[in-house]
């Protein structure tokens, strides 16, 4: 199973792997417990640097879809299938709109949410 | 005199093996990929340098690598008749060294090709334009690439090679010793080798349009040719302390030459073996070549 980044593509290349990932468990192109190659591999493979890889593995292991078993390397999460098809963007931005509804129903302007949530965002307000 | 005429016998195969027999293979598989994979049709393969005229100058290196083994090949039937006229015949006093000294003389001419090969790949990763990369989804694993049983015996030969000198040698570890020596060059020669696999296994892609499967052929080769090559050495090592032990010494220039030429087999040889060229993927260095 072979996966393509484009390195000018406008998604991040983080993205791209995490998609790509995802795509191949879906589509059976890799299967439960099936190792991975190690970060170094990848990144060095991809021509990439090691933090990139590294953050979209912490991704797809926050999202279940691949485990790491100590020395033993990284494998595909035995639920990873299910787990792809969950779209954490999707929810993100279902739960963002209907809290901007609430928000503008109670009389808050755009720019109120904005400099709030950018403050959330940052930990200036808690 | 039967010592040295098999002397005369085994050298005469060093000079054919290593300055005939492999490069005129090497010329062959050269002028195979020029002829069946031409510039024109295959540019990806020939970057340019500045207005040179790739196919002319990929000609130009395989005729300077020719020449040099004409003239080493000459070289040695020089040697051969030089030892004749002046009644060559080793007794064990160091006489080896001419056979080191030729057996690299023979081996320059390689290892000026290695060195342009690392050129030529880095002007192909220069000249990569494309904004796509990719990579396969599964580990490369050590004994993906070679069997237990190979590695094994390299380890079990190594330990054997160390544990006779130790034994020859009452195992008294002298810094001025030569055993010292011996273990820190084995050591140095076996960290290299260490590193050469993981550089070619793990590291970046030297060649930035070969196809998975041909970089993983050619790490198969890498490993292949390194296990191998230190299995020789080790065998080398046991005979050549044998024969200090048993006092037979003038046989030193035989056993050196047929180590060399045990080197150009495991090490050239395998390489030629291992990579077949009708199963490597050259679509990939067509100009409109897929990703």
């Amino acid at each position: 199973m072979e996966i393509i980044i484009d390195i000018e593509g406008s998604v991040p290349l983080f993205a791209q792997l995490i998609e790509q990932i995802k795509q191949a468990v879906l589509n059976d192109k890799i299967m439960a417990n099936d190792p991975l190659p190690s970060i170094r591999q990848l990144a060095n493979d991809l021509d990439l640097n090691n933090k990139t890889v590294a953050k979209a593995y912490r991704l797809l292991e926050r999202d279940e879809v691949i485990q790491t078993k100590g020395y033993r390397g990284t494998f595909i999460h035995p639920n990873a299938k299910v787990n792809s098809s969950v779209d954490l963007n999707a929810l993100v931005l279902t739960k963002l709109n209907k809290t901007i509804d609430t928000l503008r129903k109670e009389g808050v302007t755009d720019s109120e949410i904005r400099i709030a949530f950018s403050d959330v965002m940052n930990n200036r307000i808690s | 005199m039967p010592d040295v005429i098999i002397f005369y016998i085994i050298f005469i195969s060093q000079i054919c093996l290593i300055s005939y027999y492999y490069p005129k293979k090497f010329l062959n598989r050269m002028s195979y990929v020029i002829n069946t994979y031409p510039p024109s049709k295959y540019p990806k393969i020939y970057p340019k340098v500045g207005n040179d005229d790739p196919e002319l100058k990929t000609r130009k290196a395989m005729q300077n690598y020719k020449n040099m083994n004409i003239l080493t090949f000459i070289l040695g039937f020089v040697l051969i008749i030089m030892a004749i006229y002046t009644d060559y015949s080793p007794k064990g006093e160091g006489e080896e060294t001419f056979v080191v000294f030729y057996a690299m003389i023979q081996f320059f001419p390689l290892f000026l090709m290695e060195l342009s090969e690392f050129k030529h790949l880095k002007r192909m990763r220069q000249a990569n334009l494309k904004t796509t990369r990719t990579a396969v989804l599964k580990p490369r694993r050590f004994f993906n690439f070679i069997s237990p049983f190979a590695f094994s015996l390299a380890v079990i030969m190594l330990t054997a090679s160390i544990s006779y000198d130790l034994y020859v040698n009452e195992f008294i570890l002298e810094w001025n010793n030569d055993i010292v020596i011996r273990i820190f060059t084995l050591t140095i020669v076996h960290v290299y080798f260490a590193v050469l696999v993981i550089w070619h296994m793990y590291g970046r892609k030297k060649d930035p349009h070969q196809a998975s499967k041909d970089r993983d052929n050619y790490v198969k080769t890498i490993v292949r040719t390194v296990v191998y090559t230190s299995i020789g050495i080790s065998l080398f090592l046991i005979v050549d302390i044998a024969v200090d032990e048993y006092n037979v010494s003038y046989l030193d220039p035989v056993i050196m030459s047929v180590y060399f030429q045990l080197l150009a087999v495991f090490g050239i040889g395998t390489l030629l073996r291992s990579s077949d060229l009708k199963t490597i993927d050259f679509d990939v260095y067509k100009e409109d070549a897929p990703i």
